[in-house]
């Protein structure tokens, strides 16, 4: 038991439609606020339900380009040894990439696992605020970890992760959570 | 009382060379161990060979002539909203006001919550034969700190957020002196 603090990459952001709706917001203000604050790239994205909820989901050719050479520069700083994560790019290149999430949900591999939704954010101003949850791919995890105020810091570290990596897109898909 | 984490830059690096000398270790595989496993920019430091340590201190031109320009770069982003702790601006103001040959005299006397000397930081530790380990002590400018924290591990990620740090503040070689640590 216990809590932990993870690095993600997010793959999947449902939100609330109702609040949506009540803040009176476009889809295209939708997407700015959720660049602003997430850091996300918003054209990495596409709208894969509008039914109760409104859930973007990474693009699936966004993912078959650039999720490869993302690991590949994110791995090795976040792990010190390659048998840490060298099966995961292996098995990766001889997966179909429209087959990369259903097999990170089958993973037995902790630098590639679904973690589903730990991830919940809050938007915009009181009293329309809109609420949301992030599905992330879950790159490591350490901890045990507790921390009672961590905004100010982990926004800051979000952002520099987020921008570590400008030629590549889907960087800015990276996530640090909490998990547990 | 508790212990908060923290972004700051480390201003001095120290090793016990008894410790060292414990491990069998030449200097220089330490120097490769520090560089690779903790992936610390000892280019920015000055060596110093101490009778009883060795002494890594932060090279004062390089202070000199990037801080300012790091903390006009780093503040924002680490202070996007109005934040009554949020006093950067006269930190700013204090470090144009005075010589940089001052500004560690001054940090030293916590003028301000974002700019403060920081002597409680946690250290790392690599790890030698039979047990024994090297100590990597650090003496930090704390630029923010935010808690409580309690973590039981947190080398790797941490090391992973200080090298995105240097990524996202790539043009200032300062930026590869930031670290992300527990203090207190």
């Amino acid at each position: 038991m216990g809590a932990y603090l993870a690095v993600g990459l997010n793959f999947e952001i449902d939100i609330a439609k109702n609040d949506v709706a009540k803040a009176g917001w476009s889809e295209s203000k939708l997407l700015d606020e959720l660049e602003k604050e997430l850091f996300i790239d918003a054209s990495n994205y596409e709208l894969a339900s509008n039914e109760d909820s409104l859930v973007y989901r990474l693009r699936t050719d966004t993912l078959a380009k650039l999720l490869i050479p993302l690991l590949e520069k994110v791995y090795p700083l976040l792990y010190p040894r390659q048998n840490h994560w060298q099966r995961v790019i292996h098995e990766l290149s001889a997966t179909p990439p429209e087959n990369w999430l259903d097999w990170a949900e089958e993973s037995e591999h902790d630098s590639f696992y679904m973690d589903g939704d730990w991830d919940e954010f809050a938007i915009g101003a009181h009293p329309d605020k809109v609420y949301g949850s992030l599905s992330n791919i879950r790159l490591m995890m350490e901890g045990k970890f507790y921390m009672e105020e961590s905004s100010k810091s982990f926004h800051f570290l979000q952002y520099c992760i987020s921008n570590s990596f400008p030629e590549n897109s889907l960087c800015r898909s990276l996530r640090i959570y909490i998990l547990g | 009382m508790g212990q908060y984490l923290a972004i700051g830059l480390s201003t001095k690096i120290s090793v016990n060379r008894a410790e060292l000398e414990a491990t069998k270790w030449s200097f220089e595989y330490l120097v490769e161990q520090m560089s690779g496993k903790l992936a610390l920019s000892l280019d920015n430091y000055h060596l110093e060979a101490r009778p009883d340590e060795w002494l890594w201190t932060l090279r004062p031109e390089l202070l000199a002539a990037e801080l300012i320009p790091l903390l006009e770069a780093l503040y924002p982003a680490l202070y996007p909203l109005p934040d009554p702790d949020n006093d950067s601006e006269a930190v700013l103001r204090g470090l144009r006001e005075r010589d940089p040959g001052e500004w560690m005299e001054w940090a030293n006397r916590k003028p301000h919550y974002l700019f403060q000397d920081d002597p409680y930081g946690t250290s790392d530790y690599l790890r030698a034969d039979f047990g024994r380990r090297v100590g990597i002590h650090y003496r930090d400018l704390a630029l923010s700190m935010e808690g409580k924290i309690l973590m039981e591990e947190y080398g790797r990620q941490f090391r992973f957020f200080q090298q995105c740090l240097a990524h996202r503040f790539g043009d200032f070689a300062l930026a590869r002196s930031l670290r992300v640590y527990i203090t207190g």
